[in-house]
């Protein structure tokens, strides 16, 4: 289960503080998925980040499974990710000078991993490109390269997953594609899915939904559970 | 966790991924350079030296000579042996020779078994007659004699000869002996005799005039903790004799090479350093995005400085690896290509010298690259999600500390010399201030010009003052590259062209002395009629310094003036009118007034401020038995490396008419003019003829070692420098990169940006070799004036050359990084991936 109280982040930006994000709270059970809708700047990259721990708030915490995120030393965080964690982003981010297979087993051998290069070779194969394993990044399509990123994701079958705007450099009828199949591998291996989107369509397929504007969640269908936020 | 190990094969992997890209290229070239030159330098310079000094030694006779007027403290000996030194004796002493009803006064040298410790003798049957080459004193009961001896006393091999109480028998010539160049102006020729005979001779009695000669050899440390032992208890009459006392010419090759490599390792190190750091720098900052994707896949930020570590210790141990074995090549090329003039009495190479080099190469890798490793691990793990996120940079005086404390390491290692790394980095910081301020107002300038009616001239001018910091950047690494390429070429060039000079062609290469004044006319006929040209015939006097205004010289010479080697024997006296070659007034005047009122003469400028001298001054001399007494008029240094009679002191004609003179000359004879030389000897028996010839040969043969080491180091600063320049240049392009990108994007074709970038590089050669030929002149100013002491002179050539040069070589290099960065289609601004 993943639970956000509270949180904000504020910068110091000369004499004045900008509020980027203020007082977000929502509650995702296990398996479910979530878009966070917004314009540019309303503070969806800073919540995601928050999410997967990379940046620390200035108020508020995370949950992941019960376990207060922010309470950990950036070493425990940092194992926290590996552990439970996938990315899949909007630039793919593929290891350039890397074949696709060598992408995929690179978290795997980061945990060290003695099946990594089995499990990637499934995984690749699950996504599709079975036959494109030792293809670099260069010598993929802009689909190809995100059906990499998702296998290498999905490949630690993480307990949480999250998406940055998957399919914003992609065309439609790629990204629709690309889509179904985290959708499915989500349904599979019973993830759990936070995505950032602007496109309120794909936001539609998800299970819950919220949408900031100026870093306040204006529209919600998540609810947090009482006992949650008194804790906070 | 993942422990240190699961994270092996990931550095590995990504190692590999950035060997294929080219990422580690520059990197892994400035270690195998270093490597190298470092690895040459103890596998092959070390060895040139050490040979070289071994021949210096042979001159010389020994590593390290005690010269005594009586027998030394057996504590010193003791102290030898405690060394495991080497020892022999050499009693030297003038006594008179009967041969045949003839007398001659000769100088007698008991020599013990092993002399010489080193080089050899060369003794023939008969005088100028073939030799053979023996490093052992003479049998006993036998004795060799130098040709004068051979006319003088009409002697054959065989005969018998009195040597005090005891008769020896002539067992050869002397045709060269250690020695030799320093004992030119021994009026007596030398008798070798064995030191087992000496008692026999009954020649020393208390009080006897005795010259002892220690000599010894061992290894240099031994060697060098003996002097520094035995110097503080020496006795102002004793005195050491390492080789640089011995051979100038060679002593000042040598010192003058060391110098040269020292200042050219150093220089190599440093622009390794520099290109060590700026490819480190550009390397780590292609990894940022590696680093934050690390981070996402769940490593902590010391993990990720783990992977980028293992990776460092790869290159490292790539460019050991590479730059050993080019190292090795080197040495193996020496030994196979060049043994017949450089390797042929190398010492054996030592393989295990590596581990020296190996450790420098990893610690300079380390120093250098520790600041932009340290930068990964920051890469805030956000990124992924923002791109323009950068690590914070690290504490700019911590890197410079850190970079300075590894080359002061790594020179403590190597050579020990403070003081030389500490003048060249301060030197080196006060060029790139003046640089950077003289490029600030080029800049300021070019901006200025940038209304051609070319747009791509314009656009270039432009493009230079809006990135300035970056181009101040480029034109310091540029220019200080070029200013040490060139340096060190020229300093180079001028040292070997010294070194050639001072072992010209025509230089004289015999000696003559002894000749009385009624032979001056008709030997000077002789040499005419055999079309031998002849330096001036100089008058000489020898006399000894024994006061000074009036003053016994043992109270008015300064303590520290009283153990100078002009208070410890006779100096050489001539007259002339003329400035001899090779000597340049100081103070006074050269030239006499008519008819003075007293003698009048020059002095030796050393000698002079030894003994705290001027102009003005008075000085008491006792030649033979008679006193004489002369005011110093000059004082004028001299260069002791031309091969022609040299006097500390010359005096007025006419003002030494009352005693009686010999003379003395050079000249140059070939190989196979030297029947002449018998004839010579023959005709005139008094004189001695020294062949300086075979000393030329050893001083030849040892410039030619030195002049092979400092071309080798040499290859290793331009290849240090170009190492820089590649780091330089790549850091240019991935600048242009994405200016390029844009520019195409706003229309601009792929030709006009391939201009405008290549005028950029235009500017930056013109200014940057201009900024370097400055410097260029003003550094060798200093360094010819106060390092290696040799005349400057504006090398007008590099004027022109060397922006000319720069020009190309950047138009080179620049060429395909050029078409590579406007190439990428616009699109890569769009999709990075």
């Amino acid at each position: 289960m993943l639970t956000a109280i509270k949180l904000g982040k504020r910068v110091k930006t000369g004499e004045s503080e900008l509020t980027i994000l203020d007082d977000v709270s929502f509650q995702l059970s296990k398996g479910k998925s979530l878009a966070i809708i917004g314009e540019s700047g309303s503070g969806k990259t800073t919540l995601l980040g928050l999410l997967a721990g990379l940046d620390s708030p200035s108020s508020g915490e995370v949950q992941l499974n019960g376990q207060s995120i922010f309470s950990l030393s950036e070493e425990q965080r940092a194992e926290s990710r590996k552990e439970n964690l996938g990315f899949v982003f909007q630039s793919f981010q593929l290891i350039e000078g890397l074949t696709a297979l060598e992408n995929v087993m690179m978290p795997l051998e980061l945990k060290g991993d003695r099946k990594a290069k089995q499990k990637a070779t499934e995984m690749l194969t699950k996504v599709g490109l079975g036959e494109r394993l030792n293809h670099y990044a260069n010598q993929l399509s802009g689909g190809e390269q995100q059906r990499v990123a998702i296998a290498r994701a999905f490949v630690t079958e993480p307990a949480l997953l999250l998406a940055d705007e998957p399919t914003g450099n992609l065309d439609t009828a790629t990204g629709k594609k690309i889509i179904e199949l985290m959708f499915s591998l989500n349904q599979e291996l019973n993830t759990t899915l936070v995505l950032v989107t602007h496109d309120i369509h794909l936001a539609e397929l998800c299970d819950e939904s919220i949408t900031l504007s100026g870093g306040k969640v204006i529209e919600s269908s998540v609810q947090m559970e009482q006992g949650a936020v008194a804790n906070g | 966790m993942a422990n240190k190990a699961a994270l092996l094969p990931v550095a590995w992997r990504i190692f590999k991924r950035d060997w294929r890209r080219k990422d580690l290229l520059i990197l892994l070239f400035s270690m195998v350079v270093a490597m190298a030159s470092i690895s040459v330098i103890y596998l092959v310079i070390d060895r040139i030296e050490s040979a070289t000094e071994r021949e210096v030694a042979d001159v010389l006779g020994a590593d390290v000579v005690i010269l005594s007027p009586r027998e030394i403290d057996s504590k010193w000996l003791q102290i030898a042996d405690d060394l495991n030194l080497v020892k022999a004796t050499s009693v030297e002493f003038a006594s008179v020779l009967f041969a045949n009803e003839k007398l001659q006064l000769s100088t007698i040298k008991a020599v013990s078994d092993g002399y010489p410790l080193r080089g050899r003798l060369e003794i023939s049957d008969e005088p100028y007659q073939e030799t053979r080459n023996l490093n052992t004193n003479p049998p006993q009961g036998t004795l060799w004699l130098e040709p004068r001896l051979f006319s003088v006393l009409e002697l054959e091999k065989g005969n018998l000869v009195e040597v005090g109480y005891t008769d020896l028998q002539v067992d050869g010539a002397i045709m060269l002996q250690p020695g030799q160049g320093s004992t030119l102006f021994n009026i007596a020729p030398t008798a070798i005799i064995n030191i087992d005979d000496l008692e026999a001779t009954k020649i020393i009695q208390p009080g006897s005039r005795v010259n002892f000669r220690y000599l010894f050899t061992g290894e240099s440390e031994a060697l060098s903790e003996f002097i520094e032992q035995v110097k503080p208890q020496l006795a102002s009459s004793q005195r050491v004799l390492t080789i640089f006392d011995e051979s100038p010419v060679a002593g000042s090759a040598i010192t003058r090479s060391k110098k040269y490599i020292g200042l050219s390792s150093l220089l190599t190190l440093i622009l390794l350093g520099v290109a060590i750091a700026m490819s480190a720098g550009r390397y780590a900052r292609r990894q940022f995005d590696m680093s934050a994707l690390m981070r996402c896949f769940g490593l902590s930020n010391k993990q990720v400085l783990t992977i980028f570590s293992y990776i460092l210790v790869f290159v490292c141990v790539f460019g050991i690896l590479f730059g050993g074995l080019v190292g090795i090549v080197f040495q193996e090329f020496l030994i196979t290509f060049l043994s017949q003039w450089i390797t042929a009495e190398l010492p054996k190479a030592d393989y295990s010298v590596l581990l020296i080099p190996t450790a420098a190469t990893a610690v300079l890798l380390m120093g250098f690259s520790i600041p932009s490793l340290v930068q990964v691990k920051n890469v805030p793990p956000m990124r992924v999600l923002r791109r323009q996120l950068e690590p914070m940079s690290v504490g700019t005086l911590s890197i410079y500390l850190l970079s300075a404390a590894t080359l002061v390491l790594i020179m403590w290692v190597q050579m020990q010399d403070f003081k030389l790394l500490a003048s060249v980095l301060l030197g080196l910081v006060f060029v790139a201030i003046i640089f950077a301020c003289i490029a600030r107002f080029m800049l300021w300038l070019l901006k200025r010009g940038a209304i051609t009616r070319s747009a791509a001239v314009n656009f270039s001018l432009r493009q230079l003052d809006a990135n300035k910091g970056i181009t101040l950047l480029h034109l310091l690494a540029f220019s200080i590259t070029i200013f040490v390429i060139a340096l060190m070429i020229l300093v180079r060039t001028e040292l070997l062209g010294k070194w050639q000079q001072s072992l010209g062609e025509n230089i004289p290469n015999h000696f003559m002395v002894n000749v009385k004044p009624n032979e001056v006319t008709e030997i000077k006929s002789f040499f005419n009629a055999n079309q031998l040209e002849v330096v001036e015939l100089y008058p000489m006097i020898r006399g000894r310094i024994v006061g000074i205004n009036g003053e016994d010289v043992k109270t008015a010479v300064p303590a520290e003036g009283q153990s100078h080697n002009s208070l410890r024997r006779e100096l050489n006296i001539t007259w002339s009118t003329e400035l001899p070659e090779g000597n340049d007034m100081v103070s006074g005047e050269w030239g006499w007034p008519e008819n003075p009122s007293e003698p009048l003469i020059s002095i030796e400028e050393e000698t002079a401020i030894a003994l705290g001298l001027d102009v003005g001054d008075s000085i008491d001399f006792t030649i033979g038995s008679e006193s004489w007494s002369a005011k110093i008029a000059s004082v004028r240094s001299i260069d002791w490396q031309t091969f022609t009679p040299n006097f500390y002191i010359i005096a007025n004609p006419g003002a030494l008419e009352q005693f009686s003179a010999t003379y003395i000359s050079s000249f140059r004879m070939e190989k196979s003019d030297k029947d002449l030389l018998a004839q010579l000897v023959k005709k005139y028996p008094s004189i001695t003829v020294i062949e300086l010839d075979r000393i030329f040969e050893e001083v030849q043969s040892i410039i030619a070692k030195v002049s092979a080491a400092v071309e080798l180091i040499m290859t290793f600063v331009v290849a240090a420098g170009l190492a820089l320049l590649w780091a330089a240049m790549e850091h240019t392009f991935d600048n242009k990169y994405k200016q390029s990108a844009i520019l195409r994007t706003l229309g601009a074709t792929k030709p006009f940006i391939a201009r405008s970038f290549r005028f950029e590089y235009l500017w930056l050669a013109l200014l940057s070799s201009s900024m370097a030929v400055v410097a260029v002149e003003l550094i060798t100013y200093l360094l010819y004036r106060f390092i290696f002491e040799i005349e400057f002179e504006f090398h007008f050539q590099l004027w022109a050359l060397l922006p000319a040069s720069t020009l190309l070589l950047m138009l080179i290099a620049s060429w395909n990084g050029v078409r590579r960065v406007t190439s990428p289609s616009p699109m890569s601004l769009i999709r990075p991936s």
